[in-house]
């Protein structure tokens, strides 16, 4: 197992290097000049080169490859180019909103995911089924910045139940922290539940169908245990990949719920970095996110062990 | 509620509603409907609060305005939230042109001179202002017992090194400083300019809050040189609030200034006079999102949404708790011609693309209805001494045949002409897809490249790159600062006529108003004959805040005085 995971870790590096490369080109290859936004829209030609000499973004590009890549080997992303603070700092300063959002949302879509598909599953071509089937399908079809945008005006806007949108620190105020991290963290999980419903419903189907399932209803077993026991624990093992997955899409959905609901998170530090052209951000956060979801999906990996005994880690 | 405290209020409900629509009427003045309001048993607040959700959103802007225009009869207390379009990338006046730093900075700082109510320049820090004979000197004596929110008292070796840090990195400022030939301390509390030759524009460049000569400690400036300031505890200034937490794309805090010592006065006087600090805290949110914005605004999230479009005004007119009010023009919007590129160089060109332009369609195009636009050809708003109709007979030409005729006189063949346009300002957009249809009916083939707005600027700055850019022009007090007149030959399009640049020079050099305005009328005469731009016309915004505000004075140009304000809360 331990030999397992050094050898995942260690593929992680050409995945930082590739992920680097292909960002640093996209970022610098789009035009876009970050003197002029910092400046504003009547700084001289005079004052943008002067800026950009400090900042600079003067030097070729592989000169400036290689300075930001070793620096990345050293965990040190640069300095942020409008922030004038450091990416590791600006990073830090942003992730315990998206972390926390991301596992929010996660919850909401497990909460909700799971129990409608296993549902669908066992009252299968029922009108219970047909309404969480739609349900479903609705919630991985609606966009989240849509979804959201309702739900703020139903319940800040209409019924002031919770805020707008905004962040408060878990340490600094519980209550408020939840209450203005229960709207984005829903439109972000419900949109991922319904893809999940669905695969826990096809993949509860299958189960159901099978030998050991019909031997336990036969033995007279009641119909919770079988569920629960002996059938939704095998149909869960799919899933988990596609939980695994979702963290990834849901760490990419937070970019735009935190636009939507004013959350200061690694997702409105990248939409904000690329429209100031704030180079050393947009690479760092991307990054960051890549690193993310490669050890996620390491972590799935290993749990795969524990779902299923017959799966060996590592086994060639 | 008992059932006679119920009818009580509905009858003083029919009593506000019939004032309202008398006021609407016209058939009020200010002074009788606080009258009336006072015979209603309503005082300020609650007439203010009533009025809102009875009236409808200009009206009940007007009567707020009325039954709040005492500025010395706010509620000190609360905080003032507001959210913002997004944030700056710092808080260093001296070093940007940004209008957001401009509006935050108005909060915590002061410059020697601010604008009064019609945007001349008025004293700020500055006690007495003595100019010599032959305009060449001009001496400033510092009020007294001004501190900054560090504890430092003002004195003028600040002042000094605040205009020369200034002098090296602004436009305005070095041109200010080419033309001085020594600033001198007198003594700790006056400075003295020796200019080379008379400098007329030197109080408006003092005055001015876009890149503003505002004035700190000379010991952060000395620490920070001419490198942006970035740490937010070096953030210090004179001004009633001083700023005391920035969390990065979370709120800017502004806390009240005990120590601030304002103006001597008893009233406000435009930009400056007497600063009230109503508010103990102001919340600067940046919310990126208009949807965002206006929603947080209907829940009572915010007090105050800047940068809301037009289209938001039928939506939010009646909403409850939500003054929606249209303003007076302040924006112009232009497109600007590239006379370095082979198309735009020549002169008949640009005087096909003047002749092929309809004006209101491509207005309303990016404003939206009519209550928001307004043809004018003044580069100069009409609310300042300056607004002329100098070469009106060339705006809004509208005459497709004229054009054609140009394009032949010009040998056009058929160039595709380079527009640049972005959709993240959606006015510029809506307005560059009609131009180009407009264009394209008098025989010009138009190539739209719709780009980011940061892209934009970039490409905006080289010359071989572009063609026309549609863009949009600030509120501005004096010619000067009309961005291709006070940067004639710098500004992207490059205005360079020999005569213009003469006549600019001129504007910014004397001192008397007269001449001045008689430099600037020729001026905008050659705008529309030499054509470095095609001016498209005003437009409003809409103020959208909660009714809980008071104190809006209705002066806005240079920025909100969040100063005045208070909260009916």
């Amino acid at each position: 197992m331990a030999a397992y995971i050094l050898r995942r870790l260690i593929l992680v590096l050409p995945v930082i290097l590739v992920v680097g490369v292909v960002v640093f080109a996209l970022v610098h290859l789009t035009p876009g000049e970050p003197a002029a936004v910092i400046l504003g829209d009547r700084a001289t030609a005079e004052e943008i080169a002067r800026l950009r000499d400090q900042l600079g973004l003067n030097d070729p590009l592989p000169v400036q490859f290689v300075r930001w890549f070793g620096g990345v080997l050293r965990l040190d992303f640069g300095e942020s180019i409008f922030l004038g603070e450091s990416v590791t700092r600006s990073l830090l300063g942003r992730v315990q909103p998206t972390v926390l959002l991301t596992l929010y949302a996660l919850c909401f879509q497990i909460l909700i995911g799971v129990p409608a598909g296993v549902l669908a599953a066992v009252r299968h071509n029922s009108p219970v089924d047909r309404v969480l089937t739609v349900l479903a399908i609705s919630g991985a079809s609606v966009p989240t910045f849509f979804l959201g945008i309702l739900l703020i005006l139903v319940f800040a806007v209409r019924l002031r139940w919770l805020p707008s949108g905004g962040y408060v620190p878990f340490t600094e105020d519980p209550i408020a922290h939840l209450k203005g991290m229960l709207l984005p963290a829903f439109a972000l999980g419900f949109s991922a539940a319904g893809l999940l419903a669905r695969l826990v419903r096809s993949s509860m189907l299958d189960v159901l169908r099978e030998d050991y399932v019909r031997t336990a209803f036969a033995k007279g077993l009641p119909e919770g245990l079988v569920v629960v026991r002996h059938a939704l624990r095998n149909a869960l093992i799919p899933a988990l990949t596609v939980i695994g997955t979702s963290v990834g899409a849901l760490l990419g959905g937070a970019v735009v719920t935190e636009t939507v609901f004013t959350i200061p998170g690694m997702g409105r530090l990248v939409v904000q970095s690329i429209a100031r052209r704030d180079y050393p951000v947009i690479q760092g956060a991307i990054m960051t996110i890549a690193v993310t979801y490669v050890l996620v999906n390491l972590l799935v990996d290993l749990l795969y062990v524990y779902a299923d005994p017959r799966v060996r880690l590592g086994g060639g | 509620m008992s059932r006679r405290t119920g009818k009580a209020a509905s009858a003083v409900g029919r009593g506000v509603g019939a004032l309202l629509a008398e006021w609407e009427q016209g058939q009020l003045s200010r002074r009788s409907v606080l009258r009336r309001a006072a015979g209603l048993g309503l005082g300020v607040p609650a007439l203010a609060a009533l009025a809102a959700h009875a009236g409808t959103g200009q009206v009940s802007a007007a009567v707020l305005r009325a039954a709040q225009d005492d500025p010395s009869s706010g509620t000190p207390g609360g905080t003032l939230r507001v959210a913002t379009i997004g944030e700056p990338p710092h808080l260093d006046e001296h070093q940007s042109t940004a209008e957001l730093i401009a509006v935050l900075g108005y909060c915590a700082y002061e410059g020697l001179f601010t604008y009064d109510a019609t945007y001349q320049p008025i004293p700020e820090l500055v006690e007495t202002h003595t100019v010599s004979g032959d305009g060449l000197t001009h001496t400033m004596t510092l009020r007294k017992g001004v501190t900054f929110h560090n504890g430092e008292a003002l004195k003028a070796a600040d002042a000094i090194a605040s205009v020369q840090r200034w002098g090296r990195i602004s436009g305005v400022g070095k041109r200010l400083m080419a033309k001085t030939r020594e600033l001198a301390q007198i003594d700790d509390a006056t400075l003295e300019f020796r200019l080379s030759e008379p400098y007329g524009t030197i109080l408006t460049a003092l005055a001015h809050n876009t890149q503003a000569c505002t004035i700190h400690p000379k010991s952060i400036l000395d620490a920070a040189g001419d490198q942006p300031i970035t740490d937010s505890a070096r953030y210090v200034g004179t001004g009633p609030y001083r700023l005391v937490e920035w969390q990065r794309d979370a709120a800017m805090r502004f806390e009240r200034f005990d120590g601030y010592r304002s103006a001597p006065g008893e009233a406000p006087v435009g930009y400056g006079g007497k600063k009230y600090a109503y508010v103990d805290r102001i919340e600067f949110v940046p919310v990126p999102d208009e949807a965002a914005r206006v929603a947080g605004l209907q829940a009572g999230d915010y007090h105050l949404a800047l940068d809301v479009g037009n289209d938001q005004y039928e939506i939010l007119r009646d909403a409850p708790g939500v003054v929606a009010e249209i303003l007076t023009p302040t924006n112009w919007d232009v497109f600007f011609l590239n006379w370095k590129a082979p198309l735009m160089g020549n002169l008949a060109m640009r005087q096909a693309v003047q002749a092929a332009l309809d004006h209101t369609p491509i207005l309303q195009s990016g404003r939206g209805g009519d209550e928001f636009i307004r043809l004018d050809p003044g580069l100069m708003m009409q609310q300042t001494p300056w607004h002329t109709t100098a070469g009106q007979e060339h705006y809004n030409v509208n005459d497709p045949a004229l054009a054609k005729q140009k394009l032949q006189e010009a040998g056009y063949t058929g160039t595709p002409i380079r527009f640049m346009t972005t959709q993240e300002y959606s006015y510029m957009y809506g307005e560059a897809i009609v131009a180009k249809q407009q264009l394209e009916a008098a025989g010009m083939v138009v190539d739209l490249q719709v780009i980011d707005w940061a892209t934009l600027l970039e490409r905006r700055a080289k010359p071989e790159e572009w063609d026309i850019f549609s863009t949009g022009h600030g509120f501005v007090p004096d010619p000067s600062q009309i961005s291709y007149v006070g940067q004639m030959n710098e500004y992207p399009g490059w205005w360079s006529s020999e005569g213009s640049l003469a006549l600019a020079a001129q504007l910014l050099a004397a001192a008397d108003f007269d001449t001045r305005k008689g430099l600037f009328d020729r001026i905008q005469t050659a705008h529309y004959t030499e054509i470095p731009a095609i001016k498209i016309g005003d437009s409003s915004n809409v103020s959208f805040r909660s009714d809980a505000i008071g104190g809006w004075d209705g002066q806005f140009e240079r920025g909100i005085k969040f100063w005045n304000l208070w909260l009916n809360e």
